[in-house]
């Protein structure tokens, strides 16, 4: 798992501006690592540099199996993610993992399902969304609350309309014109009207930190208690085992220990400045 | 079927409130329904009255010259439009307009106004529950600022 294997580019799909998503399979042909949906993979790639990318679907070909590919979805922010968005069908990159810990689908059933996403946040989430769709009668209720800046750079947009057939989904952007059918403000405004059932409700967030903040204030407005709130915590990976400590947060490395995290065993460090 | 006070007692602004204080704020109040596509409240006019949603969605925004209007935030059930009524010069600041088939309650601001005057206590009450929709707001203001969606996650 810590060396690199090859994999090829078998599918390409520009989402927005900027953001892609690579389906890739082993050039060797041998089978994939299963993953649980939040882990993340090392995408190695040549001459530029590693990266931590987070699972972003597990669906193929409209059911829910195990898959013959992976899947991720990334923004070109910086030289190696620039590199990976010009990749073309056919073109390889190097592959660690999956690693680290993901959503808690096993406290999931049984439970409301508050899924928060901004921005690229929506990406981890995708697949953990998809295994909840896929068994939806397992849980009292899940609902999706993905916000953005413009509506244009909400990601998978044709399947949230698809969702929205199943789930209640409710988008949020931070402007628009008048075009715009969604709430325009913050999400934490459709969290504050949401009204779950608080003692059966678990909420996973996922989206920049700044966002991640809010959102948990507001959960807890609610009345959510910190056991009940999930975050995808993000910072500067690199060996993805928890040896090289770039990671290292509070008692705690990201790649190891995370990137999933329940509120209640970080809180202390959340508002910690300096880490 | 529900009167005025029923409804008012319904809105989220006044959960909790004390009944007698509610009744007497509801006093100033009719039921009004706006079509898609209706404007509430328009800038610069006259601030006479503020809107408790009851159903249905409204947006606030602005115009701008030979150029569409720009919306700001989207309200909802629960909400309230209006407090240019509360503070000099009583005269609106933005548009809203309904977004789809809009049930709310008016409230006449000068009556409300006069009615918090004649009684602090329900007035300190009130603005309370004001303010704190306010701050809401704000933060919420702040947050768009903030463009939080912009950083890079895992």
């Amino acid at each position: 798992m810590n060396t690199p294997r090859i994999f090829q580019v078998i599918r390409r799909t520009e989402e927005i501006p900027a953001t892609v998503t690579l389906e890739i399979q082993p050039c060797d042909g041998s089978p994939l690592v299963p993953f649980k949906p939040g882990q993340f993979n090392m995408l190695y790639q040549f001459g530029s540099g590693e990266v931590p990318i987070s699972f972003s679907g597990a669906l193929h070909s409209g059911a829910l199996q195990i898959s013959d590919r992976y899947i991720h979805t990334l923004r070109a922010v910086g030289k190696t993610t620039e590199a990976f968005a010009k990749l073309q069908i056919g073109d390889q990159l190097g592959v660690r993992g999956p690693f680290g810990h993901g959503w808690p689908l096993d406290k999931l059933a049984g439970k409301h399902v508050l899924i928060v996403a901004g921005g690229l946040g929506m990406a981890p989430l995708r697949p953990l969304l998809e295994v909840l769709l896929s068994e939806l009668e397992k849980y009292a209720g899940v609902q999706l609350f993905y916000g953005g800046k413009r509506p244009e750079e909400l990601l998978f947009y044709h399947q949230l309309q698809s969702w929205r057939e199943v789930i209640d989904v409710q988008l949020s952007a931070d402007r628009a014109d008048a075009n715009w059918s969604g709430h325009i403000g913050v999400i934490t405004q459709l969290l504050e009207a949401a009204r779950p059932p608080i003692n059966n409700t678990i909420a996973v967030v996922c989206g920049p930190e700044i966002m991640m903040r809010f959102c948990v204030q507001t959960l807890q407005k609610l009345g959510l208690t910190e056991d009940s709130i999930y975050l995808s915590m993000e910072r500067n990976m690199h060996c993805a085992i928890g040896h090289c400590g770039h990671c290292q947060w509070g008692p705690n490395f990201i790649c190891k220990d995370g990137p999933v995290f329940c509120y209640a065993d970080i809180a202390p460090w959340f508002y910690q400045r300096e880490l | 079927m529900k009167t005025v006070a029923d409804l008012v007692r319904e809105h989220a602004l006044f959960a909790g409130m004390d009944p007698t204080q509610v009744d007497f704020i509801a006093g100033c109040g009719q039921l009004k329904r706006f079509a898609c596509g209706d404007y509430l409240v328009r800038e610069n006019d006259p601030a006479d009255h503020c809107y408790l949603i009851m159903a249905g969605r409204a947006v606030i925004e602005t115009h701008q010259h030979n150029r569409p209007p720009v919306p700001l935030l989207t309200l909802n059930a629960n909400d309230i439009v209006g407090w240019s009524w509360l503070t000099p010069p009583y005269r609106y600041q933005f548009d809203a307009r309904a977004i789809t088939n809009l049930r709310t309650i008016q409230l006449d601001g000068r009556c409300i106004r006069q009615k918090c005057d004649s009684d602090p206590a329900l007035g300190y009450e009130l603005l309370k529950r004001l303010a704190a929709v306010m701050v809401s707001r704000i933060n919420c203001a702040r947050f768009q600022l903030l463009d939080v969606y912009g950083g890079p996650t895992p």
